[in-house]
């Protein structure tokens, strides 16, 4: 049953990877990396971690996928592939570097016996468990937690500061504007 | 159900299916009731609105068809699949056809850990709340879909508005439940709605209160603050008026839907019907103590139960039905509410909803979690946690003072907050005003 649901999902997983690279649109490449980021997600469910499902969703598919969605169309630009490739030796080298990748990847499925689960590789009774996540993200891990924490913090203030910036900018600009083309109507 | 089902064909009709073999039908049984009861409840709840808004409005409402109107939703039904079905031609086919696919499919997803009474929920994950909330969140992207395959600029301008609204409100929602996450220390919908028995005091605070089903989150300050956001952040989910910006008749015909015709216009009107009932839904269980109520829990205690294998199975049937009939009046109650807010309130402009979500109810919940750590620390935590100074008091007292500071706390912010945001916003419309003055002036 397992099984079963791992090949039907696995699929559906290769497929919206393979039609997101080859897709000419934009918005489609998008939503066929948002079937990708389902199937993973049911991948994790698969695995017993409901927790795992939930983020990949919210934060993949619910958040990223959808900044992703809003750029694309707020600038139009579903339709940029189209142009004829500016660097000619970029899509050989990526092709090769590819196949590379795929080659190392199998030899080492293939050294570590791969059908053989790790040795004390039994999870958990508390596996995938939120609270066992936060204790040892609250523990262990802590301090890469707090670092991502204060870059997002960052990332944030940097965000509010450059909108701030720009917007009194074009703010006084546009009043200014706005008020000598008033003035120039009303003397005419 | 997957052992109420084990017994039937192995026990009784001694078949000796495989175990995986039941287990799926039995979740293909739940997963097909669920498909049958949300169009239902969807039928029942545009009939609902239409009549309760035109009392509202001094008008009668649709009362034709069968006994007062209430076959009317069936023929609309009959109408929406007789319509013809219209694709743009500049529009992408696929897209536009996947779209209300994409929107619908989520909601009817999230019935997946929805509790409808005692020891009836389809999947009782440890993860449930967020669940839920993860999986709304996809059918946002079903709204851009359908907004940008209409390939009409006023459903992209509807699917823009509607995502920038359900992005910024799901923060203020989420936020507003993990201060009650964090009082009862767990993500499982089913054990937040078990945290509520008791009568006004939760029996979890004090032990000794008498359980009528009664210990509701909205009868301490942080989950009536928490109630409060949430329920405004649930109507811009749901696109319910005040902000129904998104699909805004006046301004942009009908946002996203604009260019949908037929059944699949039928889909994105199901979506949201739906949507809404699970959000008064969620209103009902997390504050409200969904199928909690007085009697149900003495009846289910006396039913088959993990617990209690030796029950009667007619209690079983007893709690099943009260529990229902309590979380649905709850749930039909809050639907009742929108309709009412439909009713009194004229729609927000969108740089106001935004303010509105941002600048005052996302600092509201952040100090109703400052509360709801409080309340943790004063009614659970002792001398292992660095309290020692509240070990000697009575568990009455802990309730007590924490009941008190959290109110102190949520009231000042919630005063200070609303003074700072009219002040504002009134500086704003002055701003406003002077500018009008002026164009008026200059055109004089």
């Amino acid at each position: 049953m397992d099984t079963l649901i791992f090949i039907i999902t696995a699929a559906i997983a290769l497929i919206g990877a393979v039609a997101m690279v080859v897709a000419r649109n934009a918005i489609h490449s998008a939503l066929f990396l948002l079937l990708n980021f389902g199937a993973v997600a049911v991948l994790f469910l698969l695995l017993y971690s409901p927790f795992l499902f939930a983020i990949q969703l919210t934060v993949y598919a619910g958040a990223i996928m959808v900044l992703f969605l809003f750029v694309v169309m707020l600038l139009g630009a579903e339709r940029i592939e189209d142009a004829p490739d500016q660097i000619a030796w970029q899509r050989p080298l990526g092709i090769g570097l590819g196949v590379v990748l795929m080659l190392v990847a199998m030899a080492t499925a293939l050294r570590a016996s791969a059908f053989a689960p790790p040795p004390g590789g039994e999870a958990l009774a508390t596996f995938g468990d939120p609270a066992a996540l936060a204790a040892l993200l609250f523990t262990h891990y802590l301090l890469p937690f707090q670092i991502t924490g204060i870059i997002l913090l960052v990332a944030v203030i940097g965000v509010v500061v450059l909108n701030q910036r720009g917007r009194h900018r074009s703010e006084e600009a546009g009043r200014e504007d706005a008020r000598t083309r008033r003035r120039e109507d009303a003397r005419r | 159900m997957y052992d109420m089902l084990y017994n039937l064909i192995n026990v009784v009709f001694g078949f000796n299916w495989p175990t995986w073999l039941i287990s799926l039908i039995g979740h293909a049984a739940v997963a097909a009731i669920l498909f049958a009861v949300a169009p239902f409840q969807m039928l029942f709840l545009t009939y609902y609105e239409r009549r309760a808004i035109a009392r509202m409005q001094d008008r009668v409402g649709p009362n034709r068809v069968g006994p007062e109107g209430i076959f009317q939703p069936i023929a609309d039904g009959v109408k929406m699949f007789t319509k013809e079905d219209i694709v743009p031609k500049a529009a992408d086919r696929w897209v536009h056809l996947i779209a209300p696919c994409v929107v619908v499919a989520p909601t009817m997803f999230m019935f997946a850990v929805v509790p409808w009474g005692p020891g009836m929920v389809p999947v009782d994950l440890n993860v449930g709340l967020l669940f839920f909330f993860a999986i709304s969140s996809i059918s946002a992207v079903g709204l851009m879909m359908a907004g940008w395959a209409s390939n009409n600029k006023f459903a992209l301008l509807g699917a823009m508005r509607s995502v920038a609204q359900m992005v910024s409100y799901e923060i203020p929602a989420i936020l507003s439940l993990l201060a009650i996450v964090m009082i009862t220390g767990t993500l499982s919908i089913v054990s937040i709605i078990d945290a509520q028995a008791g009568l006004f005091i939760n029996s979890v605070d004090l032990p000794g209160v008498p359980d009528w089903g009664l210990g509701w989150f909205i009868f301490t300050p942080v989950g009536f603050l928490a109630f409060f956001c949430f329920f405004i952040a649930a109507l811009a989910e749901g696109e319910r008026t005040p902000f129904d910006i998104p699909e805004a008749d006046s301004e942009i015909v009908a946002g996203y839907m604009t260019e949908y015709s037929g059944m699949k216009f039928g889909l994105f009107y199901l979506a949201q019907y739906v949507l809404n009932f699970l959000l008064c839904g969620m209103t009902a269980i997390i504050f409200f103590g969904g199928w909690q109520g007085p009697g149900v829990n003495w009846l289910y205690s006396q039913a088959i139960s993990p617990a209690n294998p030796e029950g009667m199975w007619l209690f079983n049937v007893l709690a099943g039905v009260l529990g229902v009939f309590y979380f649905l009046a709850k749930t039909y109650f809050f639907f009742f509410v929108m309709i009412w807010i439909r009713g009194a309130y004229p729609r927000l402009r969108v740089d106001q909803l935004m303010d509105f979500g941002w600048k005052f109810l996302i600092p509201l919940t952040l100090v109703n979690m400052l509360s709801a750590a409080i309340w943790v620390g004063l009614t659970r935590w002792g001398a292992a946690e660095g309290l020692a100074f509240i070990e000697g008091w009575s568990a009455g007292v802990r309730w007590g003072v924490a009941f008190a500071l959290t109110l102190i706390i949520n009231l000042a912010t919630y005063i200070m907050m609303a003074r700072i945001y009219a002040a504002s916003q009134a500086a704003r419309s002055r701003l406003e005003l002077e500018e009008l003055r002026d164009l008026a002036a200059m055109s004089r």
